[in-house]
């Protein structure tokens, strides 16, 4: 044991002197994103590698344009996907029962709504029954019947929400000229226009289903399912027409980003009101303070020496 | 058979979607292709590739199914073996429809990459140029320093031919 035992604050020392002399010399840069990829462009094409070629191998690298398309493409017909996915296995099971084009109609018995398919039953390995209650879980899960084709509509429509939500979060990290206000007013119209689309599919869906039932006429399932699909599409696309150049999105960024300058204003009215209030405070209470002190001096004096007074 | 009110109701409601199939597709199909078309014999230094017309095909062909369905709707119960008959005729229309969305997504969006590549136009990041992102649409100009360009950037915003034109004439005059 060293006697006497070295100080606390030159231990310190040692220590920082001893991580100090691990680096012989740290040049920092700090660039910022844009600087980042010119630095990484710049060295690529010192290389040798043609800018266009740089710029492949960069996208190639980040991932990030392909995971924003990928992404655009779930928000935009993610659920015309899973509504195509589950009318393939839908129809691969109907054509089991010897017909791809099953029919089924729709009856109310005992105030409860049944759906009756058609065809033979036991070659199907899906609906293996042959009458369902409209609000069983299967006719829900596919889409058939009234009851079906709303939750189909209300499932698709949380699938699209959920990418367009990754795709414009991700825009947000990525993108610096992305700010909370785009990421709110892109989210909102992108919610706007799923939802209508996707009411709109409900509603072909069930009205054609509704039009057959008008005949007591049965229905290939896969009828009503594709026209709502493609109404969906339609009004969709009729809806991107309409807002072409993103007008409501525009509309709304502004009168968002008017209320954020206006409460930056508040803010600092609201600053100015709590300082004000703290420095009025803080000499109201010096002053009460202060009264206090003199009259607990008084009253000592008072004790003291009653007789001066 | 006897058509009530009610019958007539379903019968236009059911007609009025075939058309809604039908109509705005066909238009937007014929819009599209001949746009795509012109721009790509102009050569504007930079174009915009649409490919939404790859789903028309298949709304147009989902369309005249139903139409088929409706027509065949009022035979249900007098004329059963005819109703089949359009049954049938309209489940592969829906089968043809569902089909054709999907070769049409895939096969118009490669046809025309193709196309764009070979008029020599290379793909920007269009996120990058204007603040609309939609799957369907992409951004080519003729030089990839294009699509950096803040001039180009500003002067774009809905995309129209208009915009294009514009773009295509501040970049031939530059020196």
């Amino acid at each position: 044991m060293v006697y006497p035992p070295p100080s606390a604050h030159a231990y310190h020392q040692r220590s920082q002197l001893e991580a100090a002399s691990k680096y012989q010399q740290v040049d920092i840069y700090t660039l910022d994103a844009p600087g980042m990829v010119e630095l990484w462009l710049a060295t690529k094409q010192s290389e040798g590698v043609p800018k266009e070629e740089a710029i492949k191998q960069l996208n190639d690298l980040t991932g990030l344009s392909v995971t924003q398309e990928t992404l655009g493409f779930a928000q935009n017909y993610g659920s015309t996907i899973k509504s195509s996915l589950l009318l393939a296995t839908l129809g691969k099971d109907l054509a089991r029962s010897g017909s791809l084009f099953t029919q089924y109609y729709i009856t109310t018995k005992n105030g409860k709504q049944y759906i009756i398919f058609k065809g033979n039953h036991k070659l199907r390995k899906i609906i293996k029954g042959t009458r369902y209650l409209a609000t069983n879980t299967q006719m829900m899960k596919f889409g058939i019947g009234g009851k079906a084709a709303k939750a189909a509509a209300r499932s698709g429509f949380l699938v699209s929400v959920i990418f367009s939500v990754s795709l414009n979060s991700i825009r947000w990290l990525f993108d610096e000229e992305f700010r909370w206000t785009h990421w709110i007013t892109h989210l909102s119209t992108d919610v706007l226009k799923i939802a209508i689309a996707s009411i709109a599919g409900y509603l072909a869906a069930v009205g054609v289903a509704a039009g057959a039932a008008v005949f007591a006429a049965s229905i290939p399932v896969i009828l009503p399912i594709t026209v709502g699909i493609f109404v969906a599409l339609v009004v969709g696309e009729g809806l991107s027409i309409l807002d072409q150049d993103n007008r409501l999105a525009k509309k709304l960024l502004e009168t968002i980003e008017d209320y954020e300058k206006k409460i930056g204003e508040l803010d600092e009215t609201l600053l100015d009101g709590v300082y004000y209030t703290v420095e009025e405070g803080k000499k109201f209470a010096i002053r009460q303070m202060r009264l206090l002190f003199l009259s607990k001096v008084r009253m000592l004096r008072q004790r003291l020496a009653p007789r001066w007074f | 058979m006897v058509l009530t009110l009610k019958k007539i109701g379903a019968l236009f409601l059911l007609f009025s979607i075939g058309i809604f199939l039908i109509a705005p597709p066909a238009y937007w199909l014929v819009l599209e292709l001949g746009e795509q078309h012109t721009m790509l014999s102009h050569g504007y230094s930079v174009v915009v590739m649409r490919t939404t017309h790859g789903y028309w095909p298949g709304s147009i062909v989902a369309g005249v199914g139903l139409l088929v369905f409706s027509f065949g709707l009022p035979f249900a119960q007098s004329h059963p073996t005819a109703y089949k008959k359009a049954l049938t005729a309209s489940g592969y229309m829906m089968l043809a429809a569902t089909a054709l969305l999907i070769i049409g997504t895939i096969g118009t969006k490669a046809y025309w990459q193709n196309q764009f590549k070979e008029a020599g136009y290379v793909q920007c990041n269009e996120t990058k140029l204007v603040d609309i992102n939609r799957i369907n649409q992409s951004i080519w100009a003729q030089k990839m320093a294009y699509c950096n360009d803040p001039r180009v950037a500003r002067s774009l915003d809905n995309l129209s031919r208009e915009e294009l034109e514009r773009v295509h004439r501040i970049l031939e005059n530059e020196p």
